[in-house]
């Protein structure tokens, strides 16, 4: 073993810090399951001039397993936050809250996919939208992350409902990941349960005329629950736009909605799923291979579905929304294996006509560590 | 050095041309100052602290990219400013080194108003009361109404994270942000547009959002517009205390029926703002005169006299049982919707024994929302000074922290606070104050004190030190207390942007 490594791993023992040295990596694996190991570790790190790695990678040679916290979960109804240990799993609280007449409630297609989803996995997803701009994605709605950095200090954000102090550091913590912090807690904003949630349903042959519905509610702010939006398997029947709204005693949203829905042309239809069907379908979809992502303007819903009826004459494309905000939404279309990568290049060079209202994401770089952005590179290199 | 100092000058001059670059002694004493009342009462007394030593105003960012390159160079200090309405000393030219304000006035057109995906796409040197008006004008709304809209710029509002009155609709400026573009302080000129926020998972913008100037300079943004409400309706309840009146606010927010703007006034701000009605009525007394002469017209030797006992205002002030007046202002495109919005919203004020006070209250907030900042240079001519502070908790601390930080700074200023900028899981307080001492040590001594007092409170008690007006140098100490281990993440975000430290030196964690 390294020299400093060597004497590192001894300090590590008289302190009482649960760790071991692997003979086959050349590597000490430390585990700490309280507050109080971290703070035995970080005067050792700064001696020995070592730094905490949270992912075993090729780089690292002191790696930390991070078991703080592991069930906590609090409930601040008053101000409508959860506060859950980063081990916890997202089922747990969405258990106790519901108990309490409280729901996490963002709509993440892929977090209701899983049950045993932690609050540590979904920090690593937090930018799976919502199907709620109001909403908006996972990192709209935390309020604050507690962690140990790479230099074995903890560290709380602090905990407000908006601040004017400096960039977002949540948002840098959750886009630099596990190459600058391990989380031990979240804070997230939570809603009300809503039980009484209707769904209608409309189709037109036209895609547009569903996008453009989207756009309409959007930007007329009709509060809705949810939207959805999805090509059917049955390529001879129309696209279907589904919209969740509460009637919890509170203001009926249906003939705002069918109203403005009605006006881009699509028909209120007999409802075609529920709430959980709907869910369990993009949990579904999302799990597709071979997709793309199709990020638009509103402006251009005309230009985005000229594409998509051009690619579809020659091969069945399945497509569904995944998420909508003020000004623009995304869809994912599943593309056929074979040839995925034609297809998606032709896409591609008639997407790039539009430079600037529709852009074309691959699904498969999902993860922030494949992507190879200058900006996001210099951020994670600067980090070390 | 000064020889080379005038050839970086030169190399300016041929950059821009000569009327764009001044080291003047007008502009260069109109520069070395923003809003922030330290330095008003600095100026106030005749004491010039900082200085910078040239004004650049580019006309795009081509030449704020070559600014930038000349910077680096010569190792310069760059100052972003936009319109200087600051008010925490975010734009004062610190630095040791030369320190050159970049003034982005000239940036100042709307470049595209997309009326399908309602997004506007402007540049940071528009200032807001014009740029608010030419969107009025083809029906639609920014939605950003700060108070100090007819004197600060898209730039100054992204730099520092602003909020504008309207903000429970339309939300913060942070909110509306679609994008963003920038010159970062390694010169490289970077479009978040080109990122969409799905490949990385995160959005860049709010990293450069509320970075005052230390990572680049802002020079455009696309933020998202509405369509101008149709329906308006106007409330007004007066509560027995802030308890009852902030339990309804926060009902009102977690039922989604906040409306458009929401104010809660403590007893003296509510006595002030009810007085008026009172005066026509002419039902006046010793103790309303006091406050009133505060906020309307009043004598300098009047005013000198009052503000020398704060301790006596503020112990006045706590016989005032009035009550606390809350105004609410719902507006929206679908009338049924916003007549909802509005009775829901009284019957939670009712549920907490708001008696309801008419439109009246709330239309006069309205007809005089930006007047309020424009009654402040009365108190600096008469030897006083006033200042703002505006803090956020979560409901379940807010009340206390009001009280709290009331406690703290009573006896060295005369101070009242209304709450205003909800949200489901909390509230931003905001506290005017207002003292005089007899010369310069005395009035920074007590200034200083006042802000050391309160935010050794707000972050005892786990507040933000900010909400909307940023950091600046008046707040940077607090923050480095707030956020502890944290300054490494300013760190990195500083190496990556700008790794020779020529952004706007010495404020946030930078280095002089």
């Amino acid at each position: 073993m390294d020299k400093v490594l060597n004497e590192f791993f001894e300090r590590l023992r008289d302190e009482g810090v649960q760790s071991h040295y692997s003979i086959n990596t050349g590597k000490i694996y430390i585990s700490v399951s309280k507050n109080e190991d971290t703070d035995k570790i970080r005067p050792l790190l700064k001696k020995y001039r070592l730094r905490l790695s949270f992912i075993d990678s090729a780089n690292s040679n002191v790696i930390l397993e991070n078991r703080i916290g592991e069930n906590d979960i609090s409930v601040n109804s008053e101000s409508m936050l959860l506060t859950a240990g980063a081990s916890s799993t997202i089922l747990q609280a969405e258990t106790m809250l519901n108990n309490e007449g409280l729901t996490i409630g963002y709509y993440f297609p892929p977090v209701l996919a899983s049950e045993s989803m932690t609050f540590a996995d979904w920090l690593k997803n937090s930018h799976i939208p919502s199907l709620n701009y109001y909403n908006r994605d996972l990192s709209g709605n935390i309020r604050g992350i507690k962690g140990i950095f790479t230099d074995g200090s903890r560290f709380e954000t602090i905990n407000a409902p908006r601040m004017a102090a400096g960039p977002d550091v949540i948002r840098l913590l959750l886009l630099a990941g596990q190459n600058l912090f391990s989380p031990t807690g979240v804070t997230i904003r939570i809603n009300k349960l809503k039980n009484d949630i209707n769904i209608l349903s409309f189709s037109s042959q036209k895609i547009k005329n569903l996008f453009s519905a989207l756009a309409s509610l959007a930007l007329k702010n009709v509060r809705i629950e949810f939207a959805t939006l999805y090509t059917r398997e049955d390529e001879h029947s129309d696209p279907v736009l589904e919209i969740g709204y509460n009637t919890n005693g509170l203001y009926d949203f249906k003939n705002w909605i069918i109203r403005t829905v009605n006006n881009e042309g699509a028909s209120l239809i007999n409802t075609v799923s529920d709430y959980k069907m709907i869910r369990d379908r993009l949990a579904h979809l999302t799990k597709s291979e071979c997709q793309i992502e199709i990020h638009a303007k509103y402006r251009s819903i005309g230009r985005l579905s000229d594409i998509l009826k051009q690619f579809s004459q020659n091969v069945n494309l399945k497509s569904y929304l995944y998420r909508y905000e003020k000004g623009s939404f995304s869809i994912r279309v599943i593309l056929p294996k074979d040839p995925y990568s034609q297809i998606k290049d032709n896409i591609l060079a008639e997407c790039s006509k539009y430079r600037g209202d529709i852009r074309l994401t691959e699904c498969s770089k999902s993860s922030s560590d494949e992507i190879p952005l200058p900006i996001y590179s210099r951020i994670i290199h600067s980090c070390s | 050095m000064e020889r080379d100092f005038h050839k970086i000058k030169k190399s300016f001059i041929s950059l821009l041309g000569e009327r764009w670059v001044s080291d003047k002694s007008r502009d260069i004493t109109f520069y070395n100052r923003d809003l922030w009342p330290r330095e008003v009462i600095s100026s106030k007394f005749g004491v010039f602290r900082h200085k910078p030593d040239l004004i650049l105003w580019p006309k795009d960012e081509k030449e704020i990219a070559e600014i930038v390159r000349i910077a680096n160079e010569n190792r310069l200090n760059i100052i972003p400013f936009g319109a200087g309405s600051g008010v925490c000393g975010a734009t004062v030219p610190t630095s040791s080194v030369q320190n050159i304000i970049v003034d982005i006035k000239r940036m100042n057109r709307i470049l595209n108003v997309d009326y399908q995906s309602l997004i506007l796409d402007v540049e940071a040197g528009a200032i807001g009361f014009p740029l608010e008006t030419q969107l009025n004008n083809k029906g639609f709304t920014l939605g950003h109404f700060p108070s100090s809209i007819y004197c600060s710029s898209v730039g100054g509002w992204l730099a520092a994270r602003s909020a504008g009155q309207e903000s429970s609709k339309y939300g913060k400026i942070e909110d509306m942000v679609v994008s963003l573009r920038a010159v970062t302080g390694n010169g490289e000129i970077i479009d978040t547009s080109d990122i969409i926020s799905s490949d990385i998972g995160q959005d860049l913008n709010q990293l450069f959002i509320g970075s005052e100037g230390t990572l680049g300079i802002i020079y455009s943004a696309c933020l998202n517009i509405s369509y101008l409400p149709k329906f308006k309706t106007y409330s007004s309840y007066l509560f027995k205390n802030i308890g009852h009146g902030l339990n309804a606010i926060r009902e009102m927010m977690q039922n989604d029926v906040g409306g458009t703007v929401i104010r809660l006034y403590d007893e003296l701000d509510s006595f002030i703002a009810l007085g008026h009605k009172k005066e026509k009525e002419k039902k006046e007394n010793i103790l309303k005169k006091y406050f009133e002469d505060l906020n309307g017209d009043f004598s300098d030797i009047f005013l000198k006299r009052i503000l020398s006992f704060p301790q006596i205002l503020n112990s006045l002030s706590n016989l005032i049982t009035q009550g606390c007046l809350m105004i609410i202002l719902h507006s929206g495109n679908e009338n049924d919707y916003v007549k909802y919005c509005q009775i829901t919203s009284q019957k939670i004020a009712e549920k907490y024994g708001g008696r309801d006070m008419g439109e009246e209250p709330a239309k006069r907030w309205e007809k005089n929302r930006y007047s309020i900042s424009y009654k402040q240079p009365r108190i600096f001519y008469a030897g006083g000074f006033v200042d703002t502070m505006e803090i956020a908790t979560t409901w379940d601390r807010i009340e206390e922290l009001y009280y709290e930080v009331k406690k703290v700074i009573q006896d060295k200023a005369f101070l009242m606070a209304h709450f205003s900028h909800a949200y489901q899981d909390g509230c931003s307080i905001y506290f005017t104050f207002a003292s005089r001492a007899e010369n310069y040590n005395d009035a920074v001594k007590r200034y200083d004190a006042v802000w050391k007092n309160a935010l050794d409170t707000v972050i005892k008690m786990g507040a933000t030190v900010s909400h909307h007006h940023g950091i600046g140098i008046s707040k940077a100490e607090h923050l480095r207390k707030q956020i502890g281990e944290q300054t490494q993440l300013f760190r990195i975000l500083k190496k990556t942007f700008d790794p020779n430290n020529i952004m706007n030196r010495g404020k946030f964690f930078s280095e002089q």
